[in-house]
């Protein structure tokens, strides 16, 4: 298992390389110059040049992408060319609010996924059924700046039942409630389906007309032995929803004003500041490949089959 | 610092009132010297170092820490800030200044001609990386510091600590005009030197009404009233300054109560100006800026005086005003706002004459059948879509044929700046109230492109009369020059010239009264005054 995860983590390093390298030249190849943009709207091409050689802008794109490399591997994310601070000390500062609001979102789709997924599942075919589906489909289908304008205008705005804008979620979480909401039935109407549609097909399975045979509870037939085996999929959808939300939601970061990463990304692709965007690149990509390593050593702890498949592969 | 920013990003920075009061026992009348002001701000001032700060959130955030030698007053005079008192000498190749003894900064450290003299060649220095050295170009040995070859500026000297003497390489008459922009805010001396620098502007130390106390970034900045401030002391005790990007978000805050002032614009404004609880609470400040669509005058059409004026006679700026700004503006008669000297009220600019402008138009061989037809650059915003597609329609009604092109902002700016753009919408914000502002960096030839003459105008009589217009020194004389000026440039119609937009506000209920200047983005936060 420890050769395993080793061999795991060896293999991301060409892929976090590879993304780099994507980031670095697409950055390169779209429109708009960083220190015209950092320049404003009057300054001469001299002013713009001597602000560009100051960047290292003039150097070779092949030196400058190396410089880039070494900088990253020793850890170095730059300093933005806007604020002029650390790039590595924004983030830290910015993805206590942006982990704050994907546990929250994260709790909100789990519970509303199984919850509905499970009640689907269970009643299926039946009017019940069909009405939870319509629910997902429409939660999958409303785009986040909809709901959530909709949910802020009338459980905010309306009913003052939450806080209008997550401003001061430094002090408490309470703000960050109504947002991770936002993002987690969207996220949640997703995962119900899939719950939905793993059980369904579990349900089907001879094991389980054995076990109701044998006379057990229907509440232990569907926890201990549907769910668990419906669960891979399930854990697939929630790895991938967590790491995205973990990479920050701009849209909802920005209608409800929470001082996240997904602005954070935003600003610095608007205002073309490359070191901040490289950063948030790298960051990214280290999310999602350990979510992704995490995601599959899941499925081995969960899967015997699979576990017996890596092992006697790292053999 | 000049700003041409499209209609939604001008209307960055507002201002708004706090309804949390402090109480003051025992005070029975009905405002309050005190309590705190919400405001908001369109974007984070991410950099408050006033030599790096092109942005409009950051001037508005810098105006309040920092002062200058001299500033502009809420109703548009050139008064002292840090200067008591000044003099121009030699005919104005140099100024003497005398400061104001007893300053503090928010640090404690007692202000003198060293700070300035330290700002100044900060200011300069090429490692500073400013953008705007251009506004001490004209200063003796600037160059020289710019390009390395000196370690400071011969130009700028302390005879005394009380005095500062700023010699220029030729007469330059709206000289003290730039003095009172942001980047010529005055630091504590050595405080933003070296390694420190990224901390000195974490939490900033200057001599302006308001100190930093708080700040988170992308969500507020907190600026309390410096007890020690030399001038008029602020009437709020604090400002909170959210940053609120999403303008239906900012209306949803202030219809709360959480903010005391919104900035409106075309889509809300007639939603609040029909609502008789907002009567008298509504302010239409005229801005300061000019509208307009630049044509790349080398590029055909636009090569063609006649398509140019053509075009300038084929929208009814008026009805349009009407129709979308609701009547907050003035139809454009060249690119100087009235009130700012140049302004001449003997130029009618161009009128709606559709008859006149098809026949030019089919001089220069353009008809039904073969229509004139280009591409309008734009920023992919809603506030630039409701003005692009008026014009589109408008124009097709006369055969001209306009395919919008909206990019985002970067991506726009380079492709007007390298000269890509056929035609172009944009805004021009005046950074301060002189014609040479609305006149040099827009059409003289050295200033072609990133310099501000997107249209890339050319006409060697306007250069060399901008040139001499610079040197003189009597205002009514020099405003005489630019009111020339002017009416040459319409002629050969560079710009399809728009209108003076107004900046409207809506004051809450909290505020007791505010005056809003048409320089707002440098205002000092000195007039907002809140009710009990």
């Amino acid at each position: 298992m420890l050769e395993y995860t080793l061999r795991r983590l060896v293999g991301t390093i060409p892929v976090i390389l590879g993304i780099l390298l994507i980031a670095f030249v697409v950055l390169y190849l779209v429109p708009g110059d960083p220190a015209a943009t950092l320049a404003g709207p009057r300054a001469s091409p001299e002013d713009i040049a001597r602000i560009a050689r100051e960047m290292g802008l003039d150097r070779p794109l092949s030196e400058r992408f190396v410089t880039y490399l070494g900088r990253m591997v020793r850890g170095d994310l730059g300093t933005s060319v806007v604020t002029e601070r650390p790039v590595l000390t924004s983030i830290l500062e910015k993805f206590p609010y942006t982990l704050k609001l994907a546990v929250i979102a994260m709790v909100f789709s789990v519970l509303i996924g199984l919850a509905a997924g499970i009640f689907s599942a269970i009643h299926r075919g039946s009017l019940i059924d069909r009405a939870t589906t319509l629910c997902a489909v429409t939660g999958i289908s409303v785009p986040v700046f909809l709901s959530g304008l909709i949910l802020l205008y009338v459980l905010a705005g309306k009913l003052r039942w939450f806080p209008t804008s997550a401003f001061g979620a430094e002090q408490s979480l309470w703000p960050l409630v109504l947002p991770a909401f936002t993002l987690g039935i969207r996220s949640g109407a997703f995962l119900a389906r899939i719950v939905r549609s793993s059980l369904v097909e579990v349900l089907n399975q001879d094991y389980i007309r054995t076990a109701r045979a044998k006379g057990l509870s229907p509440s232990r037939i569907l926890l201990r032995h549907a769910l668990t085996n419906a669960l891979i999929p399930i854990i697939t959808v929630v790895a991938l929803d967590f790491s995205s939300f973990l990479n920050g939601s701009v849209i909802v970061e920005t209608i409800f004003e929470v001082p996240g990463l997904g602005r954070f990304a935003m600003d610095a692709i608007l205002k073309r500041d490359y070191p901040v965007i490289q950063g948030i690149v790298l960051f990214a990509a280290l999310i999602f490949v350990f979510v992704n390593l995490v995601i599959d050593l899941l499925y081995a702890w969960i899967n015997p089959k699979i576990r017996e498949e890596m092992m006697g592969g790292a053999a | 610092m000049k700003r041409l920013l499209l209609s939604a990003v001008a209307v960055s920075l507002v201002l708004a009132v706090v309804g949390i009061l402090t109480s003051h026992p025992g005070d029975t009348s009905t405002s309050v010297t005190g309590g705190t002001f919400r405001a908001y701000l369109t974007s984070d001032p991410g950099n408050l170092d006033p030599a790096r700060g092109v942005d409009v959130n950051e001037s508005s955030v810098q105006a309040k820490i920092y002062s200058g030698l001299v500033r502009y007053d809420e109703n548009m005079k050139l008064v002292g800030d840090l200067a008591e008192s000044w003099e121009a000498q030699s005919d104005g190749l140099a100024f003497v200044f005398k400061l104001r003894p007893g300053v503090k900064f928010h640090n404690g450290q007692a202000f003198s001609s060293a700070d300035v003299v330290y700002s100044f060649e900060r200011l300069l220095d090429p490692t500073t990386k400013s953008p705007r050295t251009w506004v001490l170009e004209k200063v003796v040995g600037a160059k020289e510091r710019l390009q390395g070859l000196a370690s400071s500026v011969a130009g700028i000297s302390a005879p005394d600590p009380m005095t500062v003497k700023i010699t220029l390489t030729e007469p330059f008459a709206p000289f003290l005009s730039l003095l009172s922009m942001p980047s010529c805010y005055i630091l504590p001396f050595g405080s933003a030197s070296d390694i420190d620098a990224k901390r000195f502007f974490e939490k900033p130390a200057g001599t302006g009404p308001y100190q930093m106390v708080g700040r988170e970034r992308d969500s507020y900045v907190r600026l309390a009233a410096f007890p020690e401030y030399f001038g008029q002391k602020p009437q709020v005790g604090v400002l909170e300054l959210r940053i609120i990007p999403e303008s239906l978000k900012a209306e949803m805050e202030f219809e709360s109560g959480n903010l005391d002032l919104l900035q409106l614009h075309p889509s809300n404004y007639a939603r609040f100006a029909g609502r008789s609880e907002f009567d008298g609470r509504i302010h239409d400040v005229p801005a300061m800026s000019v509208f307009y669509v630049g044509f790349n005058n080398l590029k055909p059409p636009f090569d063609d005086v006649r398509v140019r004026r053509a075009l300038n006679m084929m929208i009814d700026r008026g009805a349009i005003i009407k129709a979308v700004l609701q009547g907050r503006g003035v139809p454009a008669r060249g690119s100087i706002p009235p009130g700012i000297s140049g302004w001449s009220e003997a130029l009618p600019g161009y009128t709606y004459d559709p008859k006149t402008a098809l026949a030019l138009l089919e001089e220069a061989g353009y008809t039904r059948k073969k229509p004139l037809t280009f591409d309008l650059f734009q920023k992919s915003s809603q506030a630039a879509f409701e003005i692009t597609r008026l014009l589109q329609g408008e124009l097709k009604k006369h055969g001209v044929v306009v395919n919008l092109r909206p990019m985002e902002w970067s991506a726009l700016k380079d492709a007007i700046d390298k000269g890509e753009a056929p035609s172009f919408y944009l805004s021009w914000f005046g950074d301060y109230p002189d014609g040479e502002n609305f006149l040099t960096p827009l059409f003289h030839s050295k200033n072609w492109g990133s310099g501000g003459n997107r249209a890339r105008y050319k006409n060697e009589n306007v250069d060399a009369m901008l040139t001499s217009a610079m040197r003189i020194q009597d205002p009514e004389k020099r405003a005489a020059a630019y009111a020339e000026i002017n009416r040459i440039i319409v002629d050969e119609a560079p710009w399809l010239y728009l209108w003076y937009a107004n900046e409207s506000y809506v004051l809450g209920p909290q505020v007791e009264k505010m005056t809003f200047s048409p320089l707002f983005s440098v205002d000092k936060g000195l007039t907002m005054k809140l009710c009990r």
